[in-house]
């Protein structure tokens, strides 16, 4: 009886539930530093926690590095593996996500140069994926569409670093001290890379080429 | 060093809004459970990383291939036998071997009919349109059907623990199948029949025309208008049948200008340009004519054609653009064709429309050149 008087007192809006209010900043850090604590100690539902946390980030940032969706997959399980396996290294834990992201780069860099080596070798079949068009907006328009798609085939043209370097700072808007510390550079070298993708890209569109093909 | 804070390359490509707000995120949801699982798997020690079996995977195939290579010198293999898929087979013969790439990092055995990702059987696709109704159905494997047009209907005739045998009644499909898996994919489209494995290729049908375009793996494309049935079709390549229809259903601007694109790769020129010719006169409004009469042009030019010709050309692309970036191209292009003709008044003429229209183009320094007076020579008489 009680229940039933409680719940048309909620019902009427003379008792206003309990509802645990959602975390402000702060508490989120709080929140994702006791969850790097209990992952480091095994706990399964901590590192689960952090894995949905920074999924769609991780996930997203390898799809636009790599390019070829049939290996974002299993970059993204060998970031995490490789995350939940040292995350001791981590100095501050309220850094997981932009440090698991810098794994991700570094796994990436790793299969770009390794697929470099292979199809040297003979053994990758079929184009680089573009990594950019795939992720328009279908409502974009049809120039939008094919101006990027025209940039995603400047892009597949640039050496991996200078191609991971360039889509991080210019279209994830990473700082150049991020880019460096991603790309495991120097602040100069990141720059120089930049400064090449930048006028590597610059000469394929004085071309004309973009709108040809 | 100077960086600057925002890629010059961008500003210029002049896109209606910043890149970052043209890209949607890219994170598969429906991926999530599975990755977590196949996490969970290494480390707790159960499967082997990515890295290990590329290498392992790697062994086996340089073993296979030398024992295979060994037996087919010694004994003359019989084509049919060999562990791959046999090129040339009727139509409707049930397939050979399954070709299993070594470099995949997962492989899979099937379990049973393949149901969607959430379980249930998978029956139906159907989309009226793509900017309101749900476009993708993902497998539990993880492979997929996205339907990219107006009105496609998709069928399941066939879901087994070896076959996923599909009907694309209409519409246009991209399909992705996960590598790894043993499970063959044929999607039937009439006139066309598709075959494959572990690829992506999109398939579009209409009342007037069947095409199949491959981007990753192997794919066998049956009907009886091949030449022996069958073709493979590897990335980058296009198979496309028309159908005889007494009332036909035009093809689209967009479908014209890949249309045009793939015989532009294929060396096709003269095709190239009737089909970007059509793309312009028939839809003499749409966006992308301007780009099609650009890109016509541009294949005059590497046809070898006259400069005269190419100057009507760049005119006809000048007249029809409309993107500030476009324009400049054509504005360029326009200039390069009138000094080659020996209109270089002409070209001073465009340069300067140019330079009034775009004063901040990445050619300002080309158009200013052909705009500033020759000065006299002082020594002269």
């Amino acid at each position: 009886m009680n229940l039933i008087y409680t719940a048309v007192l909620v019902a009427s809006g003379a008792v206003v539930p309990f509802v645990r209010p959602l975390p402000s900043g702060g508490d989120a850090l709080h929140d994702e530093t006791e969850l790097v604590r209990d992952a480091i100690a095994g706990q399964r539902s901590a590192q689960h926690a952090l894995y949905v946390r920074h999924y769609d980030r991780v996930h997203t940032r390898i799809a636009r590095l790599l390019g070829r969706s049939s290996e974002v997959d299993d970059v993204l399980q060998d970031t995490f593996v490789a995350a939940f396996r040292d995350l001791e290294t981590l100095g501050d834990a309220t850094r997981f996500g932009s440090w698991v992201c810098g794994i991700a780069v570094h796994q990436v860099h790793r299969r770009l140069r390794r697929r470099h080596l292979l199809s040297r070798l003979g053994f990758v079949r079929g184009p680089d994926e573009p990594t950019l068009h795939h992720a328009v907006d279908p409502k974009a328009g049809p120039e939008t569409q094919l101006l990027v798609k025209q940039l995603d085939e400047a892009i597949l043209l640039l050496a991996p670093r200078q191609r991971l370097a360039w889509i991080l700072r210019y279209v994830e808007g990473c700082q150049l001290e991020e880019v460096a510390e991603h790309c495991k550079t120097s602040l100069s070298t990141t720059k120089r890379d930049l400064a090449h993708a930048e006028a590597h890209l610059n000469a394929w569109f004085d071309n004309g080429s973009k709108h040809a093909g | 060093m100077q960086v600057n804070d925002h890629s010059r390359v961008l500003d210029q490509l002049e896109l209606p809004q910043p890149l970052a707000k043209v890209l949607t995120p890219d994170a598969n949801a429906s991926r999530q459970a599975h990755n977590w699982q196949r996490i969970t798997q290494r480390i707790d020690g159960g499967a082997p990383g990515s890295r290990r079996m590329d290498w392992r995977l790697a062994s086996v195939c340089l073993m296979a291939t030398l024992v295979g290579t060994t037996a087919l010198w010694f004994t003359q293999a019989d084509p049919q036998n060999a562990m791959i898929l046999a090129p040339v087979r009727p139509v409707g013969a049930a397939p050979v071997a399954q070709d299993v790439d070594p470099f995949v990092s997962s492989f899979e055995p099937a379990k049973g009919e393949l149901r969607l990702v959430d379980g249930t059987e998978f029956k139906r696709l159907l989309v009226d349109d793509p900017l309101t109704s749900e476009t993708r159905v993902t497998f539990e494997d993880a492979s997929s059907i996205t339907a990219t047009a107006a009105n496609t209907l998709v069928d399941a005739l066939a879901l087994t623990d070896r076959d996923v045998i599909l009907r694309l009644a209409h519409g246009a499909i991209d399909v992705h199948v996960i590598k790894g898996g043993t499970r063959k994919w044929v999607i039937e489209a009439g006139e066309l029949r598709v075959e494959v494995i572990g690829t992506r290729f999109s398939l579009s049908r209409s009342t007037t025309r069947v095409a199949v375009s491959v981007l990753e793996g192997v794919v066998l494309v049956r009907s009886p208008r091949l030449a022996d049935g069958v073709e493979r079709l590897t990335p980058g390549q296009h198979r496309e049948l028309t159908i005889a229809a007494s009332t036909s259903l035009e093809p689209g601007a967009e479908q014209l200008l890949q249309s045009a694109d793939a015989a532009r790769k294929a060396g096709n020129l003269p095709l190239a340009k009737q089909r970007l010719e059509r793309l312009v006169s028939a839809f003499p409004t749409d966006a992308l004519s301007g780009v099609a009469a650009f890109q016509r042009a541009v294949v005059m030019q590497q046809m070898g054609m006259p400069p005269g010709r190419l100057v009507g050309a760049f005119e006809a692309a000048l007249r029809r653009a409309r993107g500030h970036s476009l324009r400049q191209d054509c504005y360029w292009r326009l200039i390069l064709a009138l000094e080659a003709s020996g209109n270089t008044e002409g070209a001073r003429i465009q340069a300067q429309r140019a330079l009034r229209e775009y004063p901040d183009s990445r050619y300002a320094k080309e158009f200013q050149h052909r705009v500033r007076p020759v000065a006299p020579n002082p020594t002269s008489p």
